[in-house]
C-alpha cells in the first residue's frame, strides 16, 4: 500500500532529526553519491530491486533519443553505393533522385567499425558499439512510429519502456525516481514516452524539463519552498510530524498508513535536498568535466548537460534515463542541418560513453540510440529525405551487448532491411532481455488480460548478445 | 457475401468447408495428390511438427505472429504477413522465404539443412497436398463453456435467505445481519461504533467529496435525537456537492475527458456537457437502469420535451468520448473498427464487469465470450454514428472528419448558419493551405534555378534561367496577392460567427445498419463471417428484442444491459456504490466479474443487495442511503480490534480502516477550508483555453488550472495533460476506463504539500480566515483551525505545541503574524489527519 520509495531500516538506524541534520548541512554530490552507495550496500531500499527471470546483464538503461528520425546513411550506414549513384533516379520512384551522403566515412576501431565524420568523437568508441542496421518499424508517421519506439504499440495506452524496466526491476534509490525523462515533447503525446498507462503508477516516468526549453532551464517542480527558508520549513515540518505521531498515537495506525506518511516526509526532504544537486552540474562538477561534455554555452551545451545529468542519474541508481534530441527531421536542408544536429550530440555522448567506461559504470549499463526510424536514400527535395520504417539504424552499447559488431544489413542504398532484421518489437524484446526479464513473462493484469510490452511479438536478438 | 453463422455452427462449418475443397482437389489431381500426401506425410509433416508447432500451432495453444501450422486451412490462410501456403506459387508462399531466411526467418535460431528447402519448394509445386482437416480458428474452445456458464457471476441473481436478526434487535438491517452472520462465524464481534464527529466526518467526504463545517458538527453532536444521523445522510443526499461527488466516479468508469489523448490530442470543447449530465442526473437520482439506457440510446428514446431530448442525446457523449486512432492516411475502416473497440470496452466492462474487448482476435481465453460475440457487439457501434467532431485540421488526415450534435430547443434554427459559416471558413483554410503549398512549389523551383545559374557560365543559358526565374517570380507574387486575400478573408470570417447552437458529443443511428463481419485475429483486413448484431450469445434473454435490418441495435442493447434479468448490471453497480463507501468491494476487481475476477467476499450480500436495488427502481440515493445508515458503515476504526490482525485486508468488514481521500477531495478539502472555493460550479469548460497546434491538437493545456476556486471535477480534463496535483494523489489516466483508485503514499506527494505555492498560497488563506473569523485569542484559534480541519477540538498537546511555535515566531507585524499562521496552516493541511478519513 505504502509503495513510496522510503527504506524502514533507514529511518531505524538514522533517526529523523539526525536526517534532517545531515541533509541540512548541505552535503554535495560527493556525500549523495556515497549516500546512494551506502544504501545499495545496506539493501535498504524499499522497492527492492526485484529478482529477475534470469541473470541480468545491465542493470540501468540510458536512451539517446534522436527525435525526428536521423539519417543512417550520413551517420552509421555506410553506403557506398548509393555514394556512387548519388543524383541518378531513384529505383523507388522515378521521379526522385538517389541522395548519398556528403559525409566521408572510416572504419574505426580493431572492429573497423564504418562512421561517419559526422560523429568523429563517438567513433572513438567504435569498439563498444553494437550498430543495429536493419531496424524496422511500422508506421512512417511520427507520431505513431515514436509511440511505438517508446511503448511498443501505437494505436493503443500502454505503458512506456522505462515504466516496464522499472516495474520489472524496482528501485535502487529510494530518493530518487526510477525513471527520469529529460526534456520530453509535449507535442504527439509525449507524457505517454513516459508514462505508465495501466501499471502502477509509481513506475511513471519523473518528467524533467520540457523539449522546448534548455537543459539549463529545467528545474523540478516542487523542490523548494517558495517562501520559508531551509531551517524555516525544518521548524515547520517538526510540526507536522509531532502532529503525525500524535495522530498515531490517539486514533491508531494499525494499517501503517500514518507511518507511510512520516516517512513520506523524510523522504521528500531528501529528495529535495538531493535531485537539484544531481541536476546542477555546475556547482558540482569540475570544470574539466564540464568541458569534455562540451557544457559551457555553444552548440554541445545542452545535450552535454543531458549526458551529464544522466551520468549522474546512473551513478546514482536511476534505472531508467532519457535523453531527448530534437530535429532531426530532415526533409530539407540535409546540408545545413545534418552537421548542426550531430555536433550538438556526437561530443557529449562520447563524453558520456568515456565517463561510463572510466567508471565501470558501462558494463552493466545499456546505451540506446536512435529515432523513431531512419530517412529514404532518395531525395523527394532538393536536400532532404523522407520517412524510412523499412531499415534504419540504431546502435546499443555496453551491458552484455556485442561491441564492435555491426548487426544486419539494408539494401545497397539504404531502402531497406534485407539481413539481419530487427524490429522494434524485437530491440524492446533484447533490451528487457539484458536486463534479466523475459519480455514474455513480464506481463501486468489489466481489464481482464495480461499485458506484455511487445504483445505478442518480439524475438531477442540473440546474435548481438555478447 | 460472407455466410451468416453462429460461433459453434462455423467452426463446423469451415471444417466442412475444408473438407468439401480437398474432396474436390483430391478427386481433380488424384493420382499426384496421394502420391502428394505421402510425400507430405514423409517430408513435410516430420518437419512441420519438430520445429515449427512449438510456436505455430493450436494445439500447443501457441500461434505467434498469428500463424498456425498445424490444420491445411489454417497454414494456407496464414498469419499476419499473409498466406504461409499458396499452392504451386512458390513466391506467395511465404513459408519459403521464412525457411530460406529471405526475409523472414524461420526457424529463427538456425536454418533448416538446403534438402528439406528443397522438399518444401518441390511440396508447394506439387500443389501442396495436405490431408490435415481442422479449422481455421481453434475447433477446441480454449475455454470449457458449459462450466463457464456456472460462474456464480453468470447466474441469475436469486432469492436469499436473510439471516435471522438478533433476538433482541429485530430491527437490524439484514445487510447488517449478512456481515455480522459471517464475523461471528469467523468468531468474531463488529467493532464498536465511530464516534460522532468521526462519523459525521467520513460520511460528509464520502457522499460530498467535501468536509463538514464546524457548523454542521455542533448541528450533528447537539442533536441528540435517534434521528440525527439521518437527517445529516439526507441533507447529504440533497446537496449538489452529492452529484458532484458520485458523478465523479462514474466519470473514472467513462473514461471522461476533453481530449482526444493519443498521438492526436484533439480538443473537444463540448465535451463537458456530457460531465454535467452525469452531475445531473446523479443529483436527480436518475434510476440506474434509465442512467445506462440513456447513455446507450438516449437519441433513441422519447422525450418529454426539448430539454428532455437535449439531455439524453447529451447521454450518449459516454460512446464518443474514446480515445480515437488517429493515423495520416490510415484506413477509414480501421479506425471505425477502433471506435467500436472502445465503446465495446467502455460497455461491457464499466456496465457488465465483462471484459469482451478481450475477445476481438479470438474466444475469450477465460470468459465464456467466443469472438463472435466481440462483432455482434461491434456491429451495433459499428451501424451507429460517432459524432465526435472533426479529425486533425491537416490535409493527412482525410475521411475523420464527424460531425458535433446540436442539441436543444434552438438547435435546428442556429445549427444551419453556424455550420455554413465554418464550413466556409474550413473551405477557406483549405484553399490557403493549398495557395501556400502552391507558392512554395515556386519558391522551390527559384531556388534550385539559382543552383543553376551558379553552375553555368553560359550566356545563353543564364539569360533562359533569368527568363524563367523572372516567371517564378511573378508567380511568387501572384500567390503572395491570393494569399493576403485568403488571410484577410479568414480573419473577417473568424471575427463574425453566427450565434452557436449548443453541441454535444454524441451517437446517432447510422445511414446504413447492417451486420458486420468477424476478422481473424483481430486483423481488420481479414474478414471472416458476418455476425449477426445482437447480444453476447452468454446470456439468453428476450428483453433485447430483435433488431430491426434499419436500426443499429443500441436500442436493444440499452434494454438488455438494463434488463432487470440480467445476472451482471445489478451486481456491478451495487458493488460499485459499495466499494465507495466501504473502500473495497465485496468483489475486489469492479470491472471484472468474469472468471478471473476476485471471487465476492460476501456473494449473498451481493445478490440481496442487486435484488433490493432493483425492487427499489434501481434508485441509487436511496440504496446509498441505506447502506451508510447501516451498523456496518457507522462502526470505528477500532485499529486494535482483534480482526485487524485475523483480517488485515478487512474482508470481514468488521470495522473501518483509514481511507485516504482522493486527489479532488483532498484538493477541494483544502480550497473549502481555506474559504477558497467557489459556491456554484462553473459553466461549460475552460479547454478553449488551450494551446493548440495548427491540427487543433493540445499542445499546452490552460494554464493555472490547478489554482482555479473550483471544485476538481471541473478543471479541464485533458488526456496526457493531467494536472501534477492530480496524478500524484493517483487520479487516473482518462485515456482508459479507470477500474477503481490506488491510494499510494509518495515522497513526490509530500513534497507537493510541503513547497507547492497554491498549497502555501491556500495555507495562506486559511491563515487569514483564522485571523478574521475565529473569535478570542490563539487557542481560541488553534482550536477554530482543528474544527475546520479536523472537526474536533485541538488536544493540550497541539494547543500548547502550536502555541509555543506562534511565540517562538514572534512575529513583528500584521505580516510577519500572517506568515506564522501560515506555516501552522500548511502543516494541518499537509497532516496524515488531513488526508485520511477515520
Amino acid at each position: 500500500m505504502n509503495d513510496f520509495l522510503t527504506p524502514s531500516e533507514t529511518a531505524n538506524r538514522l533517526s529523523r532529526r539526525a536526517w534532517l541534520r545531515r541533509t541540512s548541512a548541505g552535503f554535495g554530490s560527493l556525500a549523495f553519491a556515497a549516500l546512494a552507495a551506502e544504501q545499495k550496500a545496506r539493501g535498504t531500499a524499499t522497492t527492492a530491486p526485484s529478482a529477475t527471470h534470469h541473470r541480468a546483464r545491465a542493470k540501468r538503461v540510458v536512451f539517446l533519443y534522436m527525435r525526428g528520425g536521423p539519417c543512417q546513411m550520413e551517420t552509421f550506414d555506410y553506403k557506398p553505393r548509393l555514394q556512387a549513384d548519388s543524383g541518378k533516379p531513384s529505383p523507388n520512384n522515378k521521379t526522385m533522385k538517389l541522395l548519398g551522403s556528403q559525409w566521408k566515412f572510416a572504419q574505426h576501431g580493431a572492429s573497423g567499425q564504418w562512421i561517419s565524420e559526422l560523429f568523429s568523437q563517438t567513433a572513438r568508441h567504435a569498439d563498444e558499439l553494437c550498430v543495429l542496421k536493419a531496424v524496422t518499424t511500422d508506421h512512417t508517421n511520427h507520431p505513431e512510429a515514436s509511440d511505438q519506439l517508446h511503448t511498443g504499440s501505437f494505436q493503443f495506452e500502454r505503458p512506456s519502456l522505462g515504466a516496464w524496466v522499472v516495474y520489472g526491476l524496482g528501485s535502487e534509490n529510494e530518493n530518487l525516481p526510477g525513471f527520469v525523462s529529460f526534456k520530453p515533447p509535449v507535442q504527439w503525446g509525449g507524457a505517454r514516452y513516459y508514462g505508465c498507462a495501466f501499471l502502477p503508477a509509481a513506475n511513471q516516468g519523473l518528467p524533467v524539463g520540457t523539449m522546448t526549453e534548455g537543459m539549463n532551464k529545467a528545474r523540478l517542480a516542487n523542490t523548494a519552498h517558495p517562501t520559508l527558508s531551509r531551517d524555516a520549513q525544518h521548524r515547520q515540518l517538526d510540526l507536522l510530524a509531532a502532529a503525525n505521531r500524535e495522530f498515531a498515537a490517539r486514533d491508531g495506525d494499525a494499517d501503517g498508513a500514518i507511518d507511510g506518511v512520516l516517512k513520506s516526509y523524510e523522504a521528500a526532504f531528501r529528495m529535495q535536498t538531493d535531485l537539484p544537486q544531481v541536476l546542477d552540474v555546475e556547482k558540482t562538477e569540475t570544470a574539466a568535466t564540464l568541458q569534455r561534455y562540451g557544457i559551457g554555452g555553444g552548440p554541445t551545451d545542452d545535450f552535454g548537460r543531458q549526458c551529464l545529468t544522466a551520468r549522474r542519474l546512473l551513478e546514482a541508481g536511476v534505472r531508467f534515463v532519457e535523453l531527448t534530441h530534437d530535429n532531426w527531421d530532415h526533409h530539407a536542408g540535409v546540408a545545413a542541418n545534418m552537421p548542426l544536429r550531430s555536433r550538438q550530440v556526437d561530443q557529449p555522448i562520447a563524453a558520456l560513453l568515456d565517463d561510463l567506461k572510466r567508471r565501470g559504470l558501462l558494463e552493466d549499463t545499456l546505451v540506446v540510440w536512435g529515432g523513431e526510424f531512419g530517412r529514404t536514400p532518395d531525395d523527394p527535395t532538393n536536400d532532404g529525405r523522407g520517412h524510412n520504417k523499412d531499415g534504419f539504424t540504431m546502435w546499443l552499447a555496453g551491458g552484455g551487448v556485442r561491441g564492435g559488431l555491426s548487426y544486419g544489413l539494408t539494401d545497397e542504398h539504404g531502402f531497406r532491411a534485407v539481413e539481419g532484421p530487427v524490429h522494434m518489437h524485437d530491440l524492446h524484446a533484447t533490451i528487457l532481455h539484458l536486463l534479466g526479464l523475459n519480455h514474455e513473462r513480464l506481463t501486468y493484469r489489466y481489464g481482464g488480460r495480461d499485458f506484455r510490452l511487445t504483445d505478442v511479438h518480439g524475438r531477442v536478438v540473440r546474435e548481438i548478445l555478447a | 457475401m460472407p455466410p451468416v453463422l453462429r460461433v459453434p455452427r462455423l467452426l463446423l462449418l469451415a471444417a466442412f468447408v475444408g473438407a468439401i475443397a480437398f474432396a474436390r482437389l483430391s478427386h481433380a489431381v488424384e493420382a499426384d495428390a496421394i502420391a502428394g500426401s505421402d510425400f507430405f506425410e514423409a517430408r513435410i509433416r516430420p518437419v512441420l511438427v519438430e520445429h515449427c508447432y512449438k510456436c505455430h500451432s493450436m494445439s500447443a495453444g501457441k500461434t505467434e505472429g498469428g500463424l498456425a501450422l498445424d490444420t491445411r486451412p489454417a497454414m494456407r490462410a496464414g498469419g499476419s504477413s499473409g498466406p504461409a501456403v499458396v499452392p504451386s506459387d512458390e513466391d506467395r508462399s511465404l513459408i519459403l522465404a521464412a525457411i530460406r531466411h529471405d526475409g523472414l526467418e524461420m526457424p529463427p535460431d538456425r536454418k533448416l539443412p538446403p534438402e528439406v528447402i528443397a522438399d518444401f519448394e518441390k511440396w508447394i509445386a506439387l500443389g501442396a497436398p495436405d490431408p490435415r482437416e481442422g479449422a481455421l480458428i481453434p475447433t477446441k474452445p480454449t475455454v470449457d463453456y458449459a462450466a463457464a456458464r456456472r460462474h456464480w457471476a453468470f447466474q441469475p441473481v436469486r432469492p436469499i435467505a436473510i439471516p435471522p436478526a438478533p433476538l433482541k434487535r429485530p430491527a437490524l438491517d439484514p445487510v447488517d445481519r449478512f456481515i455480522q452472520a459471517k464475523l461471528s462465524a469467523a468468531g468474531f464481534e463488529q467493532a464498536a461504533p465511530a464516534e460522532k464527529r468521526a462519523l459525521l466526518r467520513r460520511t460528509t467526504f464520502l457522499l460530498t467529496g467535501l468536509p463538514p463545517t464546524p457548523q454542521e458538527v455542533v448541528e450533528f453532536i447537539t442533536d441528540a435525537s435517534p434521528q440525527a444521523f439521518e437527517r445529516v445522510v439526507d441533507r447529504l443526499l440533497a446537496s449538489s456537492a452529492f452529484g458532484e461527488r458520485w458523478g465523479r466516479r462514474w466519470l473514472d468508469t467513462a473514461r471522461y475527458a476533453e481530449t482526444n489523448g493519443k498521438s492526436m490530442n484533439l480538443v473537444w470543447p463540448h465535451a463537458w456537457r456530457y460531465r454535467d449530465w452525469v452531475v445531473a442526473a446523479v443529483n436527480r437520482d436518475l434510476p440506474y437502469d434509465e442512467f445506462l439506457r440513456e447513455q446507450l440510446a438516449g437519441d433513441l428514446l422519447s422525450a418529454a420535451d426539448d430539454a428532455d431530448r437535449a439531455a439524453k442525446i447529451t447521454a450518449t457523449g459516454l460512446l464518443a468520448l474514446g480515445a480515437k486512432s488517429y493515423e495520416e492516411g490510415g484506413a477509414r475502416e480501421k479506425f471505425l473498427l477502433e471506435v467500436a473497440d472502445d465503446q465495446v470496452d467502455v460497455v461491457t466492462r464499466g456496465m457488465l464487469g465483462l471484459t469482451v474487448a478481450c475477445a476481438r482476435c479470438h474466444d475469450h481465453k477465460f470468459d465464456p465470450v467466443p469472438q463472435a460475440d466481440y462483432y455482434a457487439l461491434a456491429g451495433i457501434f459499428l451501424s451507429s454514428e460517432t459524432l465526435c467532431g472533426p479529425g486533425p485540421k491537416h490535409a493527412g488526415y482525410k475521411g475523420y472528419d464527424a460531425p458535433f450534435q446540436p442539441v436543444g430547443a434552438e438547435a435546428e434554427r442556429l445549427h444551419g448558419p453556424y455550420e455554413a459559416h465554418d464550413q466556409n471558413l474550413r473551405a477557406k483554410n483549405t484553399e490557403l493551405g493549398k495557395a501556400r503549398s502552391s507558392r512554395y512549389r515556386h519558391v522551390k523551383n527559384k531556388t534550385s534555378l539559382g543552383l543553376d545559374r551558379k553552375k553555368t557560365t553560359d550566356e545563353a543559358k543564364l539569360a533562359e534561367i533569368d527568363a524563367k526565374t523572372k516567371v517564378e517570380e511573378a508567380s511568387i507574387a501572384e500567390w503572395d496577392a491570393k494569399i493576403a486575400v485568403l488571410v484577410d478573408e479568414i480573419k473577417k470570417l473568424e471575427a463574425s460567427y453566427p450565434p452557436a447552437p449548443a453541441y454535444a458529443m454524441a451517437m446517432r443511428e447510422g445511414a446504413a445498419p447492417a451486420d458486420y463481419t468477424l476478422r481473424y485475429r483481430g486483423d481488420w483486413k481479414r474478414a471472416g463471417p458476418l455476425v449477426p448484431r445482437g447480444m453476447p450469445s452468454l446470456f439468453h434473454s428476450s428483453a433485447a428484442g430483435a433488431i430491426a435490418k434499419q436500426e443499429s441495435g443500441r436500442l436493444q442493447l440499452a434494454a438488455w444491459v438494463a434488463d432487470p434479468q440480467n445476472p451482471l448490471t445489478a451486481r456491478v453497480a451495487v458493488n460499485r456504490i459499495w466499494a465507495g463507501l466501504f473502500g473495497r468491494g465485496i468483489v475486489a476487481t469492479l470491472d471484472n466479474f468474469g472468471t478471473l475476477g476476485a471471487e465476492p467476499t460476501h456473494p449473498e450480500l451481493l445478490d440481496y443487495l442487486a435484488a433490493e436495488f432493483v425492487r427499489d427502481g434501481w434508485s441509487v440515493k436511496r440504496l446509498i442511503r441505506r447502506l451508510v445508515l447501516t451498523e456496518t458503515f457507522r462502526t470505528g476504526l477500532a485499529e486494535r480490534s482483534p480482526t485487524a490482525a485475523a483480517d488485515p485486508e478487512n474482508k470481514l468488514f468488521g470495522r473501518r480502516s483509514y481511507e485516504r481521500l482522493d486527489a479532488e477531495a483532498l484538493r477541494d478539502a483544502m480550497l473549502a477550508v481555506s474559504g477558497t472555493l467557489e459556491s456554484s460550479p462553473p459553466v461549460g469548460s475552460r479547454v478553449l483555453q488551450a494551446k493548440v497546434s495548427s491540427a487543433n491538437a493540445l499542445e499546452t493545456p490552460p494554464p493555472q488550472e490547478i489554482e482555479r476556486p473550483v471544485r476538481s471535477l471541473y478543471l479541464t480534463t485533458a488526456r496526457s495533460a493531467v494536472p501534477e496535483m492530480l496524478t500524484l494523489f493517483d487520479f487516473p489516466d482518462p485515456a482508459l476506463p479507470a477500474s477503481g483508485r490506488q491510494r499510494r503514499t509518495l515522497a513526490t506527494q509530500a513534497l507537493y504539500l510541503m513547497n507547492a505555492p497554491h498549497v502555501v498560497e491556500w495555507s495562506g488563506r486559511l491563515a487569514e480566515r483564522a485571523l478574521r473569523e475565529a473569535p478570542g485569542d490563539d487557542a481560541a484559534r488553534i482550536g477554530w483551525l482543528h474544527e475546520v480541519c479536523f472537526a474536533r477540538p485541538a488536544t493540550d498537546a497541539e494547543l500548547r505545541r502550536l502555541a509555543e511555535f506562534l511565540r517562538a515566531e514572534k512575529p513583528k507585524d500584521s505580516v510577519a503574524r500572517v506568515a506564522a499562521w501560515t506555516i501552522v496552516c500548511q502543516t494541518l493541511l499537509a497532516s496524515a489527519e488531513f488526508r485520511y478519513l477515520p
